[in-house]
C-alpha cells in the first residue's frame, strides 16, 4: 500500500509539473463559465439558475470525463514510451502496485478538476445572481438551499398495462392473435396512455404516493402539477384530497390553475402516514378535458438535507464514474498506442453517453406483441453494445443537482452502482493482467 | 524456467534462447540462441558485441523485462521476474528512464521511498550520491533541464541508492566527459573491491578492459568468447619493457643483450605517449583548482560514503595504495587531484611530477605483474633492469 501511495503522490505531483492538471483545470472552469452565460432562460432567477447550471455542469462534466481518459491515455503511454515504467519495475515494485499508483493518482486529478467545476458552477451562479431583486434572490435560495426530495406517482410503466390490456382483450375475444401488430400495439398503447393522463370535465381522478418510511425534514410537502387544456388561458379551480390508507379523515387543498404552468401546493407532513403511502385525488371544476403528462405532470417534493450534502453526493458518485474513466484510460493506454488508446475509449466514452438513445431503439424494436426473431436479434445486439459501455455511462444526477433535488441514493446504488464497479473492476483486471503478463519492451510504442 | 541457485554465482544462465514472434506468432528473429552465462558474485562482468548481437536482450532477460523462450535463467538465486529480488539490484537503462519533470533531489527520494529507505537515509544518500556523480549544486534542479551527460549521471545515482549488490549498467560511460568516464570507472572499480556484482555492457572497448574482470562476447545471438579479461588479451608471444629515459648507448646495450633471445630486428624502442585521457584530466583538474565556474556536471568526490567497504576508506593512503596496485593507477591519479582541490594549488610542475611519479609506479607494477605470470621473459627483464640500475643518468 505505501508503495502505492508513493507512486499516486509522484503521478499527481508529474500532472502538475507537465501541465496536464492545469490545463484540465483551466478549460473546465471556462467552458464551465462560456456555458453557464451563453444559456438563457424565461428571466427567473430559479429558472434561470437552474437551466443555465444544468447546460454548464452537463457539458463541462462531459468534457471532463473525455479529458480524463485522454489524460490517463497520455499518462501511462508516454511513461512506457519514456521507459519511465521499465526503470520503475526494476525496483521492488509489483505491476500491479504501478497500475493501481498511477490509477489513485490520475483519480485525485480528476477529483481536482471535479471540485474546480463545481466551485465553477457556484461562482458563475452567485456572479448571475447579483443582477436580479433581492426578493428573487432570497427565493432562490430558498429553493436551491435545501435538497428536496421528488417522487412521482406509482403505477406500471406504459409497456406492461399495454400488454395487459391486449391480453384482457386476446381473451375476451375482442381481438384476435393475428391481428396483433405494430399498429394494433401503437393503437392500444396510445389509448392507455391518454386514460392516464387525461381527466374528463368535472371528474375525479386519484394518484397514489409512496414516500418511503423516511421521514422528511420540514413541516410540509409540496405537490407540484402541470396541466394542459384546450384553452391555455382557462383558470382552472378545484380541490386536492390527500387520503391514506385506514385512515377515515382526509384533507384538502383547493387551488385556482391556469394550464401549461407549474403550480405548487404544499400539503402538511402530519397529513401524511408514517408508511408514507397516501393518495391525492383532483375533483376539478373544469369544462374540457385536462391532460397531466406521465413525465412531469404530477411530483411530490419533500425537503431532504442540505444542499451542500447534495453536491457533496454529487461529487463522491461523479468521482466513482470519473475513477471508472481513469482505469480505462490507463488500461487502453497500456495495450494499445496513444492515438489507438485515446480514439478507442474516447468512441466507447461516446456510445455510453448515446446509450440512452440506443435503448430506445432497442425498445421500439421489441414493442409489440410478437415480436420478429429478426427484431430481437438486433435489440439483443443493441443490449449487449450497451452493455459493453454500461460501466462508463454517466450517473444520471445533473438534472436533479440543478434542480436542487436530492440525489435519490438508494436507486443509484441499486440501479448504477454494480454495474460501475464491476466494469471497473474488470477494466482495471485487463489493465494489470495485460501490464503483468506482457513483456515490457514488447507492449506496443 | 529458473537456473538453480549456486551460492558464488550472482547470474546463471544455462541455454538462454529468445526469439522475437511476429504478429501471427511465427518466428521473426532469433535474439539469443542457446546462451550460456555465469556471472560469479563479485566480478564485474563486460557483455560485449556489435549492434544486434543480443546484449540488450539478455540485460531485459535478466531484469525481467522479457521473457527467455527457452533456457533457464536466475539472478541471485530467483526468477528474474521475482520482485523481492529486486531490492538487490540497481540498474542503469541506456536511456535513462528518469522523470523530466522531477527535481534531482525530488527523484532520488522518490526512488528511495519505493525502496523502503527512511527519510533520513534517503536524505543523507542523496546527498552522497549527488555529491559523488557531481551533481551536488544541481540538486533541485529539473532532470530535464540536464544535459546527456548529468542525465546519465544522475542515472548512475539512482542504480546505487539502494547499495546494491548486482548493478546492471548499459553503458554507463555512453556521453559521459572523460572525467564522468573516469569516476564511472573508479566507481565500478571501487564496488568491485567491495564484492558487488556488476554486470555492464559498453561499446567503448578501453573502458571495458579497464575495469572488467571477465567478459561475454556475443555475436548474432550466439557466444562466440567468455572468460577472464587478462586470459583473452594477452599476447604470448610478445613482452613490452618500459623503464626511464636512458641515453642511445645504454640502450643499444640492452638490445645487444636481448639480441642474444630474438633477432635484433624485431626489439623496438620508443617513448610512451601520455594518454588524451590523463591529459584531459589534469587540464579539468587545474581549472577545477582555479575555481572556474560551471553550470554543468562538475568533477565527482570520489564514491560515496555509504558505498564504500567499511574497512576501506578511500582517503586512507593505503587504500589507495592497494587500489592502484590491483586495478590502475588512475584512482590514486584523480584522489590526488581531488586532493589538489582542497589542499594547494598545483603548479605546472606538481602536476609534471604526479604524472612522473604515476609512470614510475606503473612500470613497477607492471614489471612485478610480469614476472609473476611468466618465467622465461621475466628472466631477461631482470637481468636487464639490474644492469640498467647503474646507468640512469
Amino acid at each position: 500500500m505505501r508503495n502505492i501511495l508513493t507512486i499516486a503522490r509522484m503521478t499527481f505531483l508529474l500532472t502538475s509539473r507537465n501541465g496536464a492538471l492545469y490545463s484540465v483545470i483551466l478549460i473546465i472552469a471556462a467552458a464551465t463559465g462560456c456555458i453557464f452565460f451563453v444559456a438563457a432562460g424565461d428571466n427567473n432567477l430559479v429558472n434561470e439558475l437552474t437551466l443555465r447550471i444544468q447546460y454548464s455542469y452537463a457539458v463541462a462534466y462531459s468534457l471532463l470525463t473525455l479529458m480524463v481518459i485522454a489524460v490517463s491515455c497520455l499518462t501511462v503511454r508516454s511513461q512506457l514510451d519514456g521507459k519511465q515504467i521499465h526503470l520503475l519495475t526494476t525496483y521492488p515494485l509489483t505491476r500491479r502496485s504501478i497500475f493501481l499508483g498511477k490509477w489513485l493518482g490520475l483519480t485525485c486529478v480528476a477529483a481536482l478538476a471535479e471540485i474546480t467545476l463545481l466551485l465553477a458552477l457556484a461562482t458563475c451562479a452567485m456572479i448571475y445572481a447579483k443582477s436580479f431583486a433581492d426578493e428573487d434572490i432570497q427565493l432562490a435560495k430558498s429553493v436551491f438551499g435545501i435538497a428536496r426530495r421528488e417522487v412521482a406517482p406509482a403505477m406500471p410503466s406504459v409497456e406492461s398495462l399495454t400488454r395487459n390490456r391486449i391480453r384482457q382483450m386476446i381473451e375476451t375475444g375482442e381481438l384476435s392473435t393475428d391481428a396483433v401488430g405494430k399498429d394494433t400495439w401503437n393503437a392500444v398503447a396510445n389509448a392507455v396512455r391518454r386514460e392516464h393522463q387525461l381527466v374528463g370535465p368535472n371528474a375525479e381522478k386519484t394518484w397514489t404516493f409512496d414516500l418511503g418510511t423516511t421521514r422528511s425534514n420540514g413541516d410540509t410537502v409540496a405537490l407540484r402539477y402541470r396541466f394542459y387544456a384546450e384553452k391555455r388561458r382557462q383558470i382552472v379551480r378545484g380541490a386536492w384530497k390527500v387520503a391514506a390508507p385506514g385512515k377515515v379523515e382526509s384533507h384538502e387543498v383547493t387551488f385556482a390553475a391556469y394550464p401549461y404552468e407549474f403550480n405548487t401546493v404544499r400539503i402538511p407532513l402530519s397529513q401524511i402516514p408514517a408508511s408514507g403511502k397516501f393518495t391525492l385525488t383532483l375533483q376539478a371544476q373544469n369544462e374540457s378535458d385536462l391532460i397531466f403528462g406521465l413525465n412531469t405532470g404530477l411530483r411530490v417534493y419533500c425537503d431532504d438535507g442540505s444542499a451542500v450534502a447534495n453536491v457533496a453526493k454529487a461529487f463522491i458518485i461523479q468521482l466513482i464514474h470519473l475513477s471508472v474513466a481513469v482505469a480505462l484510460g490507463i488500461t487502453a493506454g497500456v495495450a494499445f498506442t496513444f492515438s489507438v488508446a485515446s480514439f478507442f475509449s474516447i468512441v466507447l466514452y461516446l456510445v455510453s453517453l448515446m446509450s440512452g438513445y440506443f435503448a430506445d431503439v432497442a425498445a421500439e424494436l421489441t414493442e409489440g406483441y410478437r415480436i420478429a426473431l429478426t427484431d430481437q436479434l438486433f435489440a439483443l445486439a443493441i443490449h449487449s453494445g450497451i452493455w459493453f459501455v454500461k460501466g462508463l455511462q454517466p450517473p444520471e444526477i445533473i438534472a436533479r443537482v440543478s434542480a436542487g433535488i436530492s440525489i435519490p441514493m438508494g436507486e443509484l446504488g441499486v440501479a448504477w452502482l454494480p454495474a460501475i464497479v464491476v466494469y471497473g473492476a474488470l477494466t482495471a483486471l485487463i489493465g494489470i493482467t495485460i501490464l503483468r503478463c506482457k513483456e515490457l519492451e514488447k507492449l506496443p510504442g | 524456467m529458473t537456473e538453480p541457485a549456486h551460492a558464488d554465482t550472482a547470474i546463471r544462465g544455462h541455454a538462454i534462447s529468445k526469439v522475437f514472434k511476429d504478429f501471427w506468432g511465427r518466428d521473426k528473429i532469433a535474439a539469443l540462441t542457446d546462451v550460456d552465462i555465469e556471472i560469479r558474485n563479485g566480478s564485474v562482468f563486460g557483455l560485449l558485441g556489435p549492434n544486434g548481437a543480443g546484449k540488450s536482450t539478455l540485460l531485459k532477460l535478466i531484469l525481467g523485462h522479457l521473457y527467455p523462450t527457452g533456457g533457464r535463467l536466475s539472478v541471485l538465486g530467483e526468477s528474474p521476474r521475482n520482485v523481492a529480488v529486486k531490492s538487490r539490484i540497481g540498474y542503469l537503462p541506456e536511456r535513462t528512464g528518469l522523470y523530466k519533470n522531477l527535481t534531482a533531489l525530488e527523484t532520488l527520494t522518490f526512488f528511495g521511498s519505493i525502496l523502503g529507505l527512511s527519510s533520513e537515509q534517503i536524505r543523507l544518500r542523496s546527498t552522497q550520491l549527488l555529491e559523488m556523480v557531481g551533481l551536488k549544486t544541481a540538486g533541485k534542479r529539473l532532470v530535464g533541464e540536464f544535459s546527456h551527460g548529468m542525465t546519465r549521471r544522475m542515472g548512475l545515482a539512482q542504480a546505487l541508492l539502494n547499495d546494491p549488490d548486482l548493478l546492471i549498467l548499459d553503458e554507463p560511460t555512453a556521453g559521459l566527459d572523460p572525467v564522468g568516464c573516469r569516476e564511472v570507472k573508479d566507481l565500478i572499480i571501487t564496488l568491485g573491491k567491495r564484492g558487488k556484482t556488476i554486470v555492464l555492457t559498453s561499446h567503448l572497448l578501453a573502458d571495458v578492459e579497464d575495469v572488467c574482470d571477465e567478459i561475454l562476447l556475443l555475436y548474432g545471438g550466439r557466444r562466440q568468447s567468455t572468460g577472464s579479461v587478462k586470459e583473452l588479451l594477452k599476447n604470448r608471444n610478445m613482452t613490452q619493457l618500459e623503464f626511464p629515459n636512458v641515453n642511445d648507448l645504454t640502450l643499444d646495450k640492452a638490445k645487444k643483450i636481448l639480441a642474444g633471445d630474438v633477432p635484433y630486428e624485431q626489439i623496438t624502442a620508443s617513448s610512451p605517449t601520455e594518454s588524451l585521457e590523463s591529459y584531459f584530466l589534469k587540464a579539468v583538474a587545474q581549472s577545477n583548482a582555479e575555481h572556474k565556474e560551471t553550470a554543468g556536471a562538475q568533477m565527482g568526490s570520489g564514491v560515496a560514503e555509504y558505498l564504500r567497504d567499511a574497512d576501506y576508506t578511500y582517503d586512507s593512503p593505503g587504500a589507495i595504495e592497494n587500489g592502484a596496485k590491483e586495478k590502475g593507477v588512475n584512482t590514486r591519479h584523480l584522489d590526488a587531484l581531488a586532493k589538489s582541490r582542497t589542499e594547494t594549488e598545483p603548479t605546472a610542475e606538481d602536476a609534471k611530477r604526479e604524472i612522473d611519479s604515476r609512470h614510475l609506479a606503473s612500470l613497477a607494477e607492471s614489471t612485478d605483474d610480469t614476472s609473476r605470470e611468466d618465467n622465461t621473459p621475466r628472466q631477461v627483464n631482470q637481468q636487464l633492469l639490474d644492469e640498467l640500475s647503474d646507468d640512469r643518468p
